[in-house]
């Protein structure tokens, strides 16, 4: 495992790379505001001023879901296009730590979306959204970055499988979002889907974000923020399962540019 | 120019059939296009309005048709990706009627998953449409689709050029339209600069033409609305025209084609 750091910090480096060279790769930051705004209006047209709150975290939280499900495939297929997966299996470090890195870069640059959202707010409605928690929101928005870079490193390893995998990438996003309670929390969805958005961890954490934004006492803090950090655990396990069987499987049937 | 037209739909055929196989088109995209409406008819949900979650509805389902015409941008720029652009820049034909053509069948699909999210979907939030009403929305949509399409289009005379940001000019179009073009809320929400800049795109006519017929509106009023839609198209087309001759003639006259990127 000693070559998985350094593997980390050069695939997070490439990452940022990236998103220099080729600023497309930065396209959901730049419809975060947009986001804002339509969600925003929304709210403000319908008079409910204590909503806006929550109009201004979904755009943020959706950017950065948004950007672990698409940066994340389409680094892997730059990846594979350029040759680039295949030196990456022939090397000790673990595919796990190179995809690992490269999700935490996106993901840390994702969280740029909550500066432009919050702006929008203020700048573009005269709505200013105060933090009533912050240690609350601090602590959730971590856990929920940390929940966010493992998707990103599950759907990485899956896509790396197969290139048909991949015509699904485009048709994750919004279903992320609804069971992500990204704007309207799950408990207005119907039951079923609730039930099933509970095993999500995005859905413990936009609920503590939103209630770290509202003045009142934010309940049973430790045992959600638990659940955002517990699945969010699982998420990364099955990544980093995924990540090594591939890998074995690649390796002893040489398929890594056919795959 | 026939036989131009017909081999250009046919390879937009076969694009469409790498793009999606019925599997992928039922199970992953139809699937998002459908949480993609519920999730912003949920809002209505939540400030507790139905009027207004209907309006979302109505709002979000039409705006799917623009949603995949707005691909026609990026679709226009696979002939630099499959190598067949200076190819096209050298035939006799030329590219500008290829390059308008090829990506039709965003038209059809559009249509067809935006049609299927609002009849789907109606019942389950309160919005009762009856046959006349529907089939008129599908009409309308399939408007909607065809009109917007001109737009797609120039953003795509974009995206030949700058290669990079190909599905940045499509995505700040559409929503720019989303905002402003009273899918979430009504024009007269924003100011009057705003509004008149939303009544340049032929979606938001689409979809209003959408809400007058399946809200009772007087057929004159519903078919303004679907004319300004035609007309408004017209000259998105117009330009899109212009501007993919332009990239056709600065590429012959440079030969730098196959160095965009």
């Amino acid at each position: 495992m000693s070559a998985a750091l350094p593997a980390f910090l050069a695939a997070a480096r490439t990452q940022l790379g990236e998103f220099r060279r080729e600023p497309g790769t930065l396209l959901m930051l730049v419809t975060a505001p947009f986001f804002a705004v339509i969600l925003l209006s929304v709210t403000e047209h319908g008079g409910r001023a204590d909503l806006a709150a929550y109009a201004l975290l979904a755009p943020a939280v959706m950017t950065s879901v948004g950007m672990a499900v698409m940066e994340a495939g389409e680094s892997i297929f730059r990846d594979r296009a350029s040759g680039v997966l295949e030196a990456i299996m022939t090397t000790p470090a673990p595919l796990a730590a190179v995809l690992s890195g490269r999700v935490a870069a996106i993901t840390a640059v994702s969280l740029l979306g909550i500066g432009e959202c919050w702006l929008v707010g203020a700048l573009g409605f005269g709505v200013v959204v105060a933090v009533a928690h912050p240690l609350v929101f601090a602590l959730t928005l971590a856990a929920a970055a940390a929940g966010i870079a493992a998707t990103g490193v599950l759907l990485a390893a899956v896509f790396v499988v197969g290139r048909n995998v991949r015509s699904f990438q485009n048709s994750l996003t919004f279903p992320l979002y609804l069971l992500g309670g990204a704007m309207v929390p799950v408990a207005f969805l119907p039951w079923g889907f609730e039930a099933l958005s509970r095993l999500f961890f995005l859905s413990w954490a936009t609920d503590l974000l939103r209630d770290s934004l509202s003045p009142g006492p934010v309940a049973a803090f430790w045992p959600r923020l638990g659940a955002v950090l517990g699945l969010s655990a699982v998420l990364f396990a099955a990544g980093f399962w995924l990540a090594h069987r591939l890998v074995r499987r690649v390796r002893r049937t040489g398929t890594a540019g056919f795959a | 120019m026939i036989a131009v037209l017909r081999q250009t739909m046919w390879s937009g055929w076969t694009d469409l059939r790498l793009v999606y196989t019925p599997t992928t088109w039922a199970f992953g995209w139809m699937v998002r296009v459908l949480c993609q409406v519920v999730f912003y008819s949920t809002l209505g949900t939540l400030l507790g309005d139905p009027d207004r979650t209907r309006f979302l509805l109505v709002g979000a389902a039409v705006f799917i048709a623009a949603n995949e015409t707005m691909m026609a941008s990026a679709s226009t720029t696979w002939e630099r990706m499959s190598g067949t652009l200076s190819l096209l820049a050298a035939a006799p034909a030329g590219m500008v009627a290829v390059l308008a053509a090829r990506s039709w069948f965003w038209i059809a699909t559009g249509t067809l998953s935006s049609s299927i999210a609002l009849l789907a979907l109606a019942p389950f939030f309160g919005l009762r449409l009856g046959f006349g009403e529907s089939a008129a929305a599908v009409a309308l949509v399939f408007v909607t689709a065809l009109t917007n399409y001109a737009v797609g289009l120039c953003c795509g005379s974009l995206a030949l050029r700058f290669h990079g940001l190909r599905n940045v000019f499509a995505n700040i179009a559409l929503l720019t339209m989303t905002a402003f073009g009273g899918v979430m809320v009504p024009v007269a929400f924003w100011p009057a600069g705003l509004q008149w800049f939303a009544a340049a795109f032929p979606a938001v006519h689409g979809l209003a033409a959408v809400r007058l017929a399946i809200g009772g509106g007087s057929a004159p009023a519903v078919l303004a609305e679907a004319g300004f839609a035609f007309a408004t198209a017209a000259g998105w087309l117009a330009v899109a025209a212009a501007s993919l001759w332009w990239f056709q003639a600065n590429a012959r006259r440079t030969g730098s084609i196959d160095f965009g990127d």
